[in-house]
């Protein structure tokens, strides 16, 4: 805000955005998520400009060697660095998370958006649709989708996004019922609006915060998804690095207390998981104007 | 009871809205339940016509119909004809309605608490009004929302451009939706209860606020409201309606001086009085009934106490009992039964 406000004025009405960050900060766990979050994407975009190690390069002197000062993370069975692997992971996870994310939002939330504010016909066939997608099972759904579209991580990647996207209708849907009967709407109606308009600045601004928390959340299942199909072998494909193709091979191992391998994948994708699930925990609560 | 107040004003011109024999009805499973039947006024330049009646009596729906905002399905017009600026709204399109909306003819509502979008500025709400019918450009149109905001007499306008509804109390957020709703210059202003969620200070500054900017635009307005006391303040003409029915039209004057309806008069003798002596003010004794268990002849007859049996066969017209004065009753004028009972 540009121009000054009364003080005391200012300070009987906080803006919402001020106060929305200040409940976010004072949530422990939330902060505790949002520092995993920030964390991980810090290694993934700026890791591997500082690792040395080239997260592809095999070398047959180094298999399966245990956790070192030279290798942080010990090496895998073809003699890679577990450590560049891991950060180069990150990068895949952290990708497929907000790709899949966008085009769950990209296709849900419009079909739900279209369902919630016109009703009848239009809203009865993109329901039902969206319940048939719903019973069956999230990951179940990626899997099967992405074994029909063929194994790499870009198919993966929308194998995901498909599956997520009935949560997003249904939210939208519902948001979009609630607001489209507030008088603000009915306002905008009044004013000669066409509907188009009210959709975009009347409605979606104000079913923003809901969509977002349900986003964060998302993309922690998105993680798991997509190492989920890596691990099946229809994610990201050999050599290039994801956490799931990692377990994968690490497994094989474990019997033979070489835990590096699958441990370092495991750590990441639980501590990413985590990250967006306390973020977005505090969203929720954060966002949410019933709390005080 | 409050005196009318202002002098007769001319009579008017051509109308700028006339309403005939206008029916709504609520359409669902098979069946067809009449809220609003045959409803007809009509509402000159620069007049103000008050719709009065108790909560769901269709007064709020009349008005949403004429704006062409009614939840349709399940709501509909079933029968009737409006006519705005000489034009049948019924048989324009969609489209060219909205066209309509927010430019010659406006709305105000009830509830300014919720009646802005709380995700943008006043000043961008105002603006959008004005470029949704006028076009021209961001700053032009901003200029515009200004000196409205000045208009309807917000301190500190420029400030407040930037501000967004929360930060608003309830009566400035009326003056900002007044603003919105005569930006573009309405010849209609259609009024639904303006002040009924304001408390009563703000609700003077609101209605005399409204009132000039009408005088100064020359509009027309359709005041809605359940408070006598408003109408007596703002209103030229006065409809009162019981259960989905005009019981009587007349002028302000004629309302409050010579009631002629028994439902009207049933209202005159609840308002409260600054030199009453009374104890308990008047009631109407029972309720309005539900809209699917109308009586078959006049609605307010079960609560009437002037009832005779005729009352119960038919429902009466709306008949002129004096010239510009109208009302639905068989027994109209009333005063010769009650000198005929004494």
């Amino acid at each position: 805000m540009t121009l000054a406000l009364d003080t005391a004025e200012q300070a009987a009405v906080p803006a919402p955005r001020s106060r929305v960050w200040g409940k976010l900060l004072r949530n422990r766990s939330a902060v505790v998520g949002g520092v995993l979050v920030v964390a991980f994407a810090l290694i993934a975009f700026v890791g591997p400009f500082v690792i040395p190690d080239d997260p592809v390069k095999t070398s047959w002197s180094l298999v399966r060697k245990a956790p070192s000062w030279s290798h942080w993370f010990g090496t895998d069975d073809l003699g890679r660095d577990v450590l560049a692997r891991v950060i180069y992971g990150a990068r895949a996870s952290l990708l497929a998370g907000v790709v899949s994310v966008t085009i769950a939002v990209s296709i849900g939330g419009p079909l739900g958006l279209i369902a919630g504010y016109f009703g009848g016909w239009i809203d009865a066939v993109i329901s039902r649709c969206t319940e048939a997608m719903l019973a069956c099972p999230f990951l179940i759904l990626a899997i099967a989708l992405g074994s029909v579209l063929g194994a790499s991580l870009t198919n993966a990647m929308i194998a995901i996004g498909i599956a997520a996207a009935p949560i997003f209708t249904r939210l939208t849907r519902a948001q979009a019922l609630a607001v489209k009967t507030e008088d603000y709407v009915e306002g905008a109606r009044a004013i000669g609006l066409p509907d188009r308009w009210i959709i975009i600045k009347y409605i979606v601004p104000n079913i923003f915060a809901p969509i977002l928390v349900q986003a964060t959340l998302i993309m922690a299942q998105a993680i798991i998804a997509e190492a989920s199909l890596s691990f099946l072998g229809l994610g990201q494909q050999p050599p290039a690095p994801s956490w799931g193709s990692m377990l994968n091979t690490g497994k094989n191992f474990l019997q033979q207390g070489q835990w590096w391998m699958s441990m370092f994948p495991g750590v990441g994708i639980f501590l990413t998981v985590l990250g967006f699930n306390l973020l977005g925990d505090g969203l929720r609560d954060a966002l949410d104007p019933r709390e005080t | 009871m409050p005196p009318p107040s202002g002098s007769p004003r001319p009579e008017p011109q051509k109308p700028i809205l006339s309403v005939a024999g206008l029916s709504i009805a609520l359409r669902g499973r098979g069946r067809e339940t009449s809220l609003v039947q045959d409803v007809s006024f009509s509402l000159s330049e620069g007049r103000t016509l008050c719709l009065v009646g108790e909560s769901g009596c269709g007064k709020s729906l009349t008005s949403l119909a004429i704006m062409g905002l009614l939840a349709s399905p399940p709501l509909e017009i079933t029968r009737g004809e409006i006519l705005f600026e000489g034009r049948d709204l019924r048989a324009l399109s969609a489209r060219d309605r909205a066209d309509l909306r927010g430019d010659r003819m406006t709305m105000i509502f009830q509830e300014p608490m919720t009646s802005l979008n709380p995700a943008f500025t006043i000043g961008d709400q105002i603006a959008e009004a004005v470029m949704r019918h006028k076009g021209g450009t961001a700053e032009e149109a901003r200029a515009k929302a200004l000196e409205m905001l000045k208009r309807v007499r917000i301190p500190a306008a420029e400030k407040r451009l930037d501000e967004y509804p929360h930060q608003l109390s309830g009566g400035m957020r009326q003056r900002i939706m007044i603003a919105m709703a005569l930006v573009n210059g309405p010849r209609l202003l259609i009024a639904d209860e303006p002040t009924t969620a304001l408390d009563v200070t703000i609700q003077a500054q609101i209605l005399s606020l409204v009132r000039r900017l009408q005088q100064e635009t020359g509009s027309a307005m359709l005041l809605i409201t359940h408070d006598l006391g408003v109408v007596a303040e703002v209103a030229d003409e006065v409809a009162v309606m019981y259960a989905g029915r005009i019981v009587e039209r007349a002028s302000v004057k004629d309302i409050f001086d010579d009631p002629q309806h028994p439902y009207t008069i049933g209202l005159m003798g609840s308002l409260p009085s600054l030199s009453g002596r009374e104890e308990r003010l008047a009631t109407i004794p029972g309720s309005v009934p539900a809209p699917e268990r109308m009586p078959k002849g006049c609605r307010f007859a079960p609560r009437c106490p002037f009832c005779i049996p005729a009352c119960t066969e038919a429902q009466p017209p709306l008949l002129e009992v004096a010239p510009g004065h109208e009302a639905a009753c068989i027994r109209a004028p009333l005063e010769q039964h009650v000198t005929e009972a004494a």
